[in-house]
């Protein structure tokens, strides 16, 4: 096991390296660099201000030159300054990694609430009325596209309502807790109707897989209650493979919300990466792709950890 | 717990609406975060908006488009003798130009402002590495000539119409910034404390000083008690940037906003919008500024040689009704670069009110006849059919092109729109002349502003002048240049009046490029709020946020 | 040849489609033929999805206007419905590129075996492992005319089917993959591959017919995907540029009117809503279908 942990945290090493590579080459690829905005914002600049520039910030060397530069940095520790914000990178990505963390978490802690008691119902009467109904709102759920129910919860509760704020992670001038709570009503709420969707689907089909097998089967025939059946036996067994969907969801927790803080403008990751990219902004593009991908490798790896030491049948042993 | 947390957000949702701030904090919602706080590195309205409270420039114009001393005591004349012209061995002509620091002017740690930091400002700006933007306001400095701590002469390379005006020199604090600065000019830009201290008091002198700063979210000011002219009404400003201009305005009405700063806020047509149904809740303010939409084609394609063509398209389109109908009337039509409350506008050149008969006809003389697919064709075969670029993403361009590609259909000309994220238009289509049809942006300028580097011949980029200039569009009319050339050095305001008229009228029948309107920036503030001035050029309100009050 | 027969499963007693497949199925023809015969609505109705009127914006939905107008006075049903078939057709290309991609990948994968599985499986891995949002706002922001491709118009929406090929095969070369393992131990394939017959042969003739089921439930799930992923792009500025209206784009446009048209929002998220929706049920109906039609044989 621990053999297997090693092999598959050296590979994920080396897929990062990829990445980053990757990513470097397809951020040289996109048009323009930082001094063509600055130029497009100031006609005053002259050609001979911008070529300093370039010169001043690197961006005049080969693509490669500039990886290089930038790997050796990066494996001393210093992810370079962000053109954005003036700032240390680090300084930078710990405010919005924070508002991730909680908006994602809360929405998935409240989507698995919403989406097992559900699916312990729907299971109850396979192909039943409520089942038909739980299973359409699990389709619902996985396939509204996020923006647009983020856009109408915005033109309900904030628009005509005026209930809850229409985005930001706080009042301005008021960080207070009670503040932060009203502006994470919607944005939790959006990303709860879509994971609750994928949860519940997963949770009934598993469900209900457990119960069509041999040694349900006899215990049912021995009289087990169908309650009893689904809440002691088949809840258990199902958990295995959720833990697994949960531990792979919670790897894409950086870039997943992406859509939904660019609607509710949320600073969280992925607002910042999505400013980043727009911006050109190197640094703080690939220092927030490499975080996102390593999360989601360290959670792939985990969820296959999970997954063997709550099922011993599975062995890791190649 | 988390059935607790559930139950909590049930009840802050439902609960109580957002506190009622004290009016001595004014609450700004902006759509930009500036990158940067150091004054001359970059160039961002988002960092001229909050510099402009902290720091003033030497020389600045007032709302009124006139030249007027900030942190100077007395702009430098010629007739007042502080400005002295000088003719140099090598024929060229130079001036030597004398400015004394307001003598109250002292940091927010108590230092005064000095000669000191004038020649350090001076030192910093013109070294290649400091990454400064536009290097050029400090190369143009010969020399500095010290009389006392707080008096100055600059010798400037040359006499120029403009010549007091030294708007973009401002002024660092040397006893804050030089030791950072000279410890390594190449990483300066990293390590200054505009930006890894920027709540040093020694940073501001004017009358906000920076006490707080949120990255991406907001910067909080504070009165700054060194502050040396009219004490400012409210003691705290929070700058708070929420990009996406929905939740901004949301914010707005939900009060967690007191104003939204016209600079960089709203869109037009969302403020339009916004009046309809809050207007009586807040006051919209719409300022016309140096913002010149326009269109821009690639002269080099023969479709566009011919003047009578560039009439006939801009005949064929209605800008009144465009401006009328997609923002309320708010941007008015430009007839030429010059925007009217230049003093040296000239409203007596053509105008080009829509004529669809005009148009055709000049189409027709120029040898473009109607096609068998309704787009007209000339005697080669060629078909009237161009690209046409504008700035993906900004939707009320967008708009304005449909238009105008659904005006020109009507005239057998057609338009094929293809956008471009902005660094891809103006890095490589435009300012490599990549583009082979037309391109619809706008032009920054100040007030009365030679379009030297847009018109002149010499300004159209080639590989040869290594791509500098902003001549995109490839004209050239040698008279036009000689006008340009003259006006720069012309110091009597009557005879430059005069070149100005004249240079207007070829503009405008010429028609380097196809003119459209002025934009308007909407400035939201709330109805207790008065004394805000809005200027319509690049020194902006914030300038005078010291005279912002509220209303009895 | 005389592994022939063994390639031909029985005959089956047909399977009925259910009332799901049917539905979804229907909802989709539907929508497609109303996107695609766009142009002759138009004319039935007297209407023009590109003619400006500015004198005629925000029209409210009427008799002359179904769904009223857009800010410049265009007829929003007609756009709407235009808008549908730049994103179906980007959805079913877009989907069918990489369920072949994936195909391919699988299917050599698990025929090859040994080092070529296993980089193929590292690289599905890879794929699968990458923050694919982000990562698609980077490849939609290159500009292809730097690759030396051709740009505007209809090569903008080449260019979002390439993207979400590139990214959405990892999921069909797993199932072509697995499916293909089990169908390679199946005894009429055993006994071709003793009977000598060639790899690409036995590929081609016994297992691509036995794994087209799985692929093509993998690819319908896809569509969907695709189209959600087209409209997050459009929506954010990076997909397909108007004047070409697609939903992702109608979506972003409206979303600064939201207060003044709350239904220039409303109807394109709903057609994505439904259309997504529908290929998901249709997927889920056709692996039904398919799982009831093999416990039937």
């Amino acid at each position: 096991m621990a053999v297997y942990l090693l092999r598959r945290g050296g590979e994920g090493v080396i897929v990062l390296a990829l990445v980053s590579v990757l990513v470097f080459a397809l951020i040289g690829l996109m048009p323009g660099d930082p001094i063509d905005l600055l130029i497009s914002a100031d006609p005053d600049i002259t050609s001979e201000d911008a070529a300093r520039l370039r010169a001043l910030y690197g961006l005049d060397r080969p693509l490669y030159e500039r990886y290089l530069a930038w790997l050796g940095d990066a494996l001393r520790g210093d992810l370079g300054f962000s053109r954005l914000y003036s700032q240390r990178v680090t300084a930078i990505l710990w405010a919005p990694l924070q508002n991730t963390v909680i908006l994602m978490s809360l929405s998935l802690v409240l989507g698995l609430l919403v989406a097992i008691p559900l699916a312990l119902v729907a299971a109850r009467r396979p192909h039943g009325p409520v089942d038909v109904t739980v299973n359409l709102l699990a389709f619902a759920g996985f396939s509204v596209p996020a923006f647009w129910l983020a856009l109408l919860l915005i033109l309900l509760f904030a628009v005509t309502l005026g209930w809850l704020p229409a985005g930001g992670v706080h009042a301005v001038g008021d960080p207070s807790l009670e503040s932060r709570l009203r502006h994470l009503v919607l944005p939790v709420l959006t990303l709860t109707v879509l994971n609750a969707g994928v949860y519940l689907r997963f949770t009934r089909g598993a469900l209900l897989e457990v119960l069509n097998e041999d040694f349900m089967r006899t215990a049912r025939a021995k009289g087990l209650g169908l309650g009893q059946a689904l809440l002691r036996h088949a809840l258990p067994n199902a958990m295995l493979p959720l833990t697994t969907v949960v531990a792979l969801h919670v790897g894409t927790l950086l870039s997943g919300a992406l859509v939904v803080e660019v609607v509710f403008a949320y600073r969280g990751m992925g607002k910042l990466t999505y400013d980043a990219i727009l911006a050109n902004d190197f640094n703080l593009a690939m220092a927030a792709l490499l975080l996102a991908t390593g999360l989601t490798l360290t959670c792939n790896i985990l969820a296959d950890a999970v997954y063997s030491w709550l099922d011993p049948r599975v062995r890791y042993d190649d | 717990m988390v059935r607790w947390l559930l139950a909590g957000l049930l009840l802050v949702a439902l609960g109580a609406t957002a506190p009622v701030a004290a009016r001595d904090t004014l609450r700004i919602g902006v759509s930009q975060f500036p990158s940067t706080l150091h004054p001359s590195i970059d160039s961002m309205l988002a960092k001229t908006y909050v510099r402009s409270m902290t720091l003033r420039p030497f020389t600045g114009y007032g709302p009124d488009w006139e030249l007027r001393c900030f942190l100077c005591t007395e702009l430098p004349t010629l007739e007042n003798g502080l400005a002295e012209r000088i003719e140099r061995d090598d024929g060229s002509v130079g001036v030597k130009l004398t400015y004394t620091i307001n003598p109250d002017a002292t940091w927010g740690d108590g230092v005064p402002v000095t000669t000191d930091d004038v020649l350090f400002t001076w030192r910093s700006g013109k070294h290649p590495e400091s990454g400064v933007a536009n290097r050029e306001v400090f190369t143009n400095i010969l020399d500095i000539e010290v009389h006392d701590s707080r008096t100055f002469t600059l010798e400037v390379d040359k006499l120029r119409y403009n010549y007091n005006a030294i708007n973009g020199f401002l002024v660092l604090p040397a006893h804050v910034e030089a030791e950072v600065f000279d410890a390594a000019p190449a990483t300066y830009r990293n390590r200054t404390r505009f930006d890894t201290d920027p709540t040093h008091p020694g940073l501001a002198f004017g009358p906000y000083r920076v006490v707080e700063v949120r990255t991406g979210e907001y910067i909080v000011l504070e009165r700054n008690p060194t502050w040396h002219g009219t004490t400012p009404a409210f003691q705290r400003i929070i700058v708070q940037t929420i990009e996406n201009t929905p939740a901004l305005e949301a914010n707005l009405l939900a009060g967690s906003l007191d104003m939204i700063a016209g600079e960089l806020g709203l869109p037009l047509e969302q403020a339009i919008a916004f009046e309809q149904r809050h207007g009586a809740r807040f006051q919209v303010h719409y300022e016309t500024g140096l913002i010149y939409e326009h269109l821009e084609a690639n002269l080099d394609n023969p479709i566009f040689q011919d003047r009578r063509v560039r009439q006939a398209l801009l005949y064929a389109v209605d800008r009144q009704a465009m401006t009328d109908r997609l923002f309320d009337g708010r941007q008015p039509v430009a007839l030429t670069n010059v925007h009217p409350m230049d003093w040296v506008h000239d409203e007596t050149v053509p105008t080009f009110a829509r004529d669809v008969e005009r148009a055709k006809a000049l189409l027709e003389e120029a040898g473009w006849t109607p096609g068998r697919d309704g787009v007209r064709v000339n005697g080669d075969g060629v078909r009237f059919s161009f690209e046409f670029s504008t700035t993906a993403g900004n939707r009320s361009r967008e708009l304005v092109q449909q238009f105008l590609q659904a005006q020109w259909a009507e005239v057998g000309i057609e338009a094929i729109i293809r956008n471009l994220p902005p660094r891809v238009l103006f890095a490589e289509h435009l300012s490599r002349r990549q583009f082979t049809g037309m391109a619809l942006f706008a032009w920054i300028s100040s007030p009365e502003s030679p379009p030297k580097t847009t018109l002149h011949s010499s300004m159209i980029p080639s590989a040869e002048n290594a791509w500098s200039g902003q001549n995109y569009t490839g004209f050239a009319n040698a008279e036009v240049d000689a006008l340009i050339e003259a006006i720069e050095v012309e110091l009597d305001r009557e005879a430059r009046a005069q070149l100005w008229s004249r240079l207007q009228y070829l503009y405008a029948t010429e028609l380097p490029a196809l003119p459209l309107f002025f934009r308007a920036n909407p400035h939201v503030w709330p109805l207790w709020l008065e004394g805000v001035t809005p200027t319509g050029h690049q020194d902006i309100s914030t300038l005078f946020v010291e005279y912002w009050r509220v209303a009895d | 040849m005389t592994t022939e027969p063994l390639a031909r499963p029985a005959a089956r007693p047909p399977v009925k489609p259910s009332a799901i497949l049917i539905g979804s199925g229907g909802v989709l023809l539907a929508l497609t033929l109303l996107c695609f015969t766009a142009p002759w609505i138009a004319w039935l109705l007297g209407v023009d999805g590109t003619r400006v009127d500015i004198f005629n914006r925000l029209a409210p939905p009427g008799a002359d206007h179904w769904l009223g107008t857009d800010e410049l006075g265009r007829d929003y049903l007609i756009r709407v419905l235009e808008g549908g078939r730049v994103s179906l057709a980007v959805g079913l290309i877009g989907a069918v590129a990489a369920a072949l991609i994936g195909t391919a990948i699988g299917l050599i994968g698990a025929y090859a075996g040994g080092r070529v599985d296993a980089l193929a499986m590292r690289l599905t891995d890879l794929v699968i492992a990458l923050p694919i949002l982000p990562l698609l706002l980077i490849v939609a922001a290159i500009d292809p005319a730097r690759l030396g491709l051709p740009t505007g118009g209809l090569a903008d929406v080449g260019r979002i089917v390439v993207i979400v090929a590139l990214f959405g095969w990892p999921t069909v070369a797993r199932v072509a993959r697995s499916a293909a393992l089990s169908v390679r131990r199946r005894t009429y394939v055993l006994a071709a591959e003793a009977l000598g017959a060639r790899a690409h042969h036995v590929l081609w003739r016994h297992v691509l017919p036995n794994v087209a089921g799985p692929i093509l439930v993998a690819a319908t799930l896809g569509i969907g995907n695709v189209v959600l992923v087209e409209s997050v792009l459009s929506f954010l500025g990076l997909g397909v540029q108007p004047p070409t209206p697609s939903w992702g784009n109608l979506l972003s446009d409206a979303q600064t009117l939201l207060v003044q048209a709350p239904l220039l929002a409303i109807v394109p998220g709903l057609m994505i809503f439904v259309t997504v929706i529908a290929f998901n049920a249709l997927g889920d109906g056709l692996q039904a279908h398919l799982d009831r039609r093999r416990a039937v044989r």
